[in-house]
């Protein structure tokens, strides 16, 4: 199905094709992604208002497995008509992969500022830790505890009410 | 050593005391502690010498502290202090107060955000963490639970014959921190009733909602039985805890039926806690309906959460459990 031209950018005229912005991930690869998707990341809908979208913006700070996700992220929640309900089922498939991704999506959303996959996947995150002992959170997360027999102790008492 | 204060000594322990005059010489040999430990010198902090500190987590490589603290933002507080006991990074990152404030303003915000600024300067010097763990809140994470059995005679079925019955029902009571609560009363197990105790129970459920207030650590709770005879049952509860800040434990105060007035009732569950108020124990606003204060079935309550409800001790059969104390 065709989607409506962007509502908002002064930049795109009605009746042009779809406008696309190219970036560049870190290690060179160039990507294209409609404004419309685009918009959803405050960083590049700064670079885009101030009208340097000519050449491909550099990215250096995001790869371009990940930029490759972001990309399709962004494609999907840009889209028109689709339900809540599919939508939320089409996140829960997107943040199903490992953690270091995960990881990754979070840094690429803070560095892009993409609010709705910041909020996302700092929720998996959460979820990850959610109703686990501490035990095995460290466990999940191969965190070495460097408490001291004393420090664990008091740790312990100080956050006893948490686990009565 | 001599000692210091004189003692009238009885004739028998005189050779006893001869020995405690007795001065042993204990040379002191403090380097003797240091056998068997082994030091390894450790670089200081800026030189070159030292191997890098390669953090095993990727959690703690990947992510800048800001993240992480946006994590840990969309933990209920109950998740924070499990956390805490982690690893000393995410304890001291947990110490942070904007947490505790907000999961402290949530907790409390029947009071509204500028009364519970002022409580905190007040009676916690300023710490938002203090006020968590020492302030009496209800907890809206799960139910409170009380256990109550009395025993009625038994009567022959078939070809089993028990002299007594032990009965045992419990009373569920679920807080909201918008100043509602659910009630119910039955001898439904903790797992059976947890999924049904919210708004939108059907009629069948027999949940009851009223609204509460909560004054220090004494709740007052009222409700009204929907009916033709309009029955309000009040409900004075005090809480406490098994240790500082798990608010884990009720203990009922009084628990009484009576009849409202209909004039004085109309409509909807917010007003009644006003109508009730000040009422004395004995007193009935409504002939048909006497006032009774309950003096059975009066456990106090137990906190139980939502994750917990499936393993509790509380879902075990009388015959298996026939005491039940709660701390």
């Amino acid at each position: 199905m065709s989607s409506s031209p962007p509502p908002s950018s002064a930049a795109a005229s009605p009746s042009c094709p779809k406008k696309m912005i190219a970036l560049r991930s870190s290690d060179g690869e160039t990507f294209e992604i409609e404004e419309a998707a685009a918009l959803q990341s405050k960083t590049l809908e700064n670079m885009i208002d101030e009208d340097c979208a000519g050449t491909p913006i550099p990215l250096p700070n995001v790869t371009g497995k990940i930029l490759a996700k972001v990309v399709e992220f962004c494609s999907k929640h840009a889209e028109p008509g689709v339900d809540d309900e599919s939508l939320r089922a089409w996140d829960a498939e997107f943040v199903n992969v490992e953690q270091a991704t995960v990881f990754d999506y979070i840094l690429a959303a803070n560095f892009l500022e993409i609010p709705t996959l910041l909020n996302l996947t700092c929720n998996v995150v959460a979820d990850m830790i959610r109703g686990k002992t501490p035990d095995e959170i460290r466990k999940f997360f191969n965190i070495k505890s460097i408490f001291s027999p004393e420090e664990e102790e008091e740790v312990r008492r100080e956050n006893h009410w948490a686990f009565e | 050593m001599a000692s210091d204060f004189a003692l009238s000594v009885p004739a028998e322990l005189e050779s006893a005391l001869r020995l405690k005059n007795v001065q042993y010489l204990v040379t002191q040999r403090p380097w003797l502690d240091l056998y068997g430990i082994h030091v390894r010198p450790v670089a200081p902090f800026g030189s070159v010498s030292r191997k890098p500190y390669v953090d095993p987590a990727p959690i703690h490589r990947c992510l800048p502290d800001e993240l992480l603290h946006e994590v840990f933002a969309r933990l209920a507080p109950y998740d924070l202090g499990r956390a805490s006991c982690v690893c000393r990074k995410w304890r001291y990152s947990i110490r942070n107060p904007i947490f505790w404030r907000n999961a402290c303003l949530k907790a409390w915000q029947v009071s509204g955000v500028v009364e519970n600024y002022k409580i905190l300067q007040k009676k916690y010097a300023g710490s938002w963490r203090k006020m968590w763990l020492d302030r009496p809140r209800v907890r809206t994470d799960g139910l409170y639970v009380s256990r109550n059995t009395y025993i009625r005679t038994g009567v022959a079925e078939w070809t089993v014959t028990n002299p007594v019955h032990l009965v045992c029902y419990f009373r569920y009571i679920r807080f909201f921190p918008s100043g509602r609560f659910l009630y119910k009363n039955s001898s439904q197990k903790v797992k059976d009733v947890a999924k049904s105790m919210n708004f939108r129970a059907s009629k069948t459920d027999s949940v009851f909602g009223g609204h509460y207030t909560l004054s220090d650590d004494k709740v007052e709770a009222a409700l009204l039985y929907p009916g033709t005879r309009p029955t309000v049952l009040r409900i004075r509860l005090r809480l406490r805890g098994t240790t500082a800040g798990a608010n884990n434990r009720m203990d009922m105060l009084s628990l009484v039926t009576s009849g409202v007035n209909d004039n004085e009732f109309q409509g909807d569950g917010e007003a009644i806690l006003g109508v009730v108020e000040g009422w004395q124990d004995d007193e009935t606003h409504n002939p048909d309906v006497p006032a009774i204060l309950h003096k059975r079935g009066l456990t106090p309550f137990v906190f139980v959460p939502f994750e917990e409800v499936e393993k509790s001790v509380l879902n075990l059969p009388v015959d298996k459990m026939d005491f039940f104390v709660p701390g």
